[in-house]
């Protein structure tokens, strides 16, 4: 971990946001970008946080506080950096399906690929599956994006790319899967059918931008 | 001959009987647990006992869960990852071995013997993870 990021850690353990910010806007200052501040600085961080909260010296109301603070300061840090552009294409939705609450991962994937010109949906944590079928069937997105953090709700992810593969769409969306329990066993995204998996969300968007966006931008 | 297929349908149903009895598999292992060795009330309580009963609902959402994506290591890697949590809040991680042993002896009374079998393997996949990581039972 750098030292950014260790000081980050520390500021998200006392729950301070001022400090929080403080950290980040200095980052930011010193010509740090944006991926980097998400991956170098807030992911590691909240790794930490994760497994702090495995070894029982973090409570859930500590963890819960620090995740808040960190929708914050990217909601911050990604306002700082972002030039609006014209590009709206291609078209990313994110979601994490049924009883999922780990979002952060998505919401860094959403925010870089808006960077790269991509317009994302970005929905959050626990979206009922027939509700976000009936969002892909209403824009028919170039690709979805699901997390998974525990086996139980890769089974779900598994019933939300069925879905979406039953759901009679014009073109179907290149589907995009990541989460803890994707690291662990990356051949489980072929398995459910998805039809990518990243490390992280800057993998993530190099395979995205490979697999779609040149493809869609071609002439 | 099994195939892949049979294979398949075996777990599938007996993913459907763990989700169908859920409640009543986490009361009746609860309550063995229990009736085993009074010393857990002691030491946990009656908010133990309910914090148990949870537990044992969440093991059998994470067989389902192997089940349904047929992999034995979904069950395992939960069963590293729960072996830690309950190691670092005190949890004599024995009782664990045992709750899985008396779900897997449920299943066996309960279901018939390919289903049994097919949730036998994913416990024993659980099990053979505290088997290395925790002293035998006694």
């Amino acid at each position: 971990m750098t030292s950014t990021s260790s000081e980050f850690l520390a500021v998200l353990r006392r729950g301070d946001r001022r400090a929080a910010f403080r950290v980040i806007d200095e980052a930011l200052d010193a010509g740090t970008e944006l991926r980097e501040i998400y991956l170098g600085v807030v992911q590691p961080a909240m790794r930490e946080i994760g497994r702090l909260w495995q070894e029982n010296e973090l409570t859930v109301a500590e963890e819960h506080l620090a995740t808040a603070i960190v929708q914050l300061v990217m909601g911050r840090a990604f306002e700082r950096v972002f030039v609006w552009r014209d590009s709206r294409t291609p078209v990313l939705i994110a979601a994490c399906a049924d009883e999922e609450r780990h979002q952060i991962g998505l919401r860094m994937l959403c925010d870089l690929l808006e960077m790269e010109g991509w317009d994302t949906m970005y929905l959050g944590a626990s979206v009922p599956i027939e509700s976000l079928v009936d969002l892909v069937r209403k824009h028919e997105p170039d690709a979805v994006a699901m997390s998974a953090t525990i086996a139980p709700h890769v089974v779900r992810v598994r019933n939300a790319i069925a879905a979406i593969r039953a759901a009679d769409l014009p073109k179907q969306p290149v589907v995009a899967v990541g989460g803890r329990a994707f690291l662990s066993d990356p051949s489980l995204a072929t398995r459910i059918g998805a039809d990518l998996t990243a490390a992280d969300a800057s993998d993530a968007v190099r395979l995205l931008e490979e697999q779609v966006g040149r493809r869609v931008r071609a002439p | 001959m099994t195939t892949t297929a049979d294979v398949d349908m075996i777990r599938a149903s007996a993913s459907q009987l763990l989700t169908r009895n859920c409640d009543a598999l986490a009361g009746a292992v609860t309550a063995a647990l229990y009736a085993a060795s009074p010393a857990l009330l002691e030491r946990h309580g009656e908010r133990g006992r309910e914090k148990c009963l949870q537990d044992m609902r969440h093991n059998i959402e994470y067989v389902v869960a192997a089940l349904d994506l047929g992999d034995g290591a979904v069950f395992s890697r939960y069963v590293e990852w729960l072996e830690t949590l309950l190691r670092v809040r005190h949890v004599d991680t024995r009782d664990m071995a045992r709750s899985l042993t008396l779900l897997q002896e449920e299943c066996a009374g309960r279901f018939a013997r390919p289903e049994a079998d097919a949730i036998g393997a994913m416990l024993q996949a659980g099990l053979h993870v505290l088997t290395t990581r925790t002293p035998p039972l006694t």
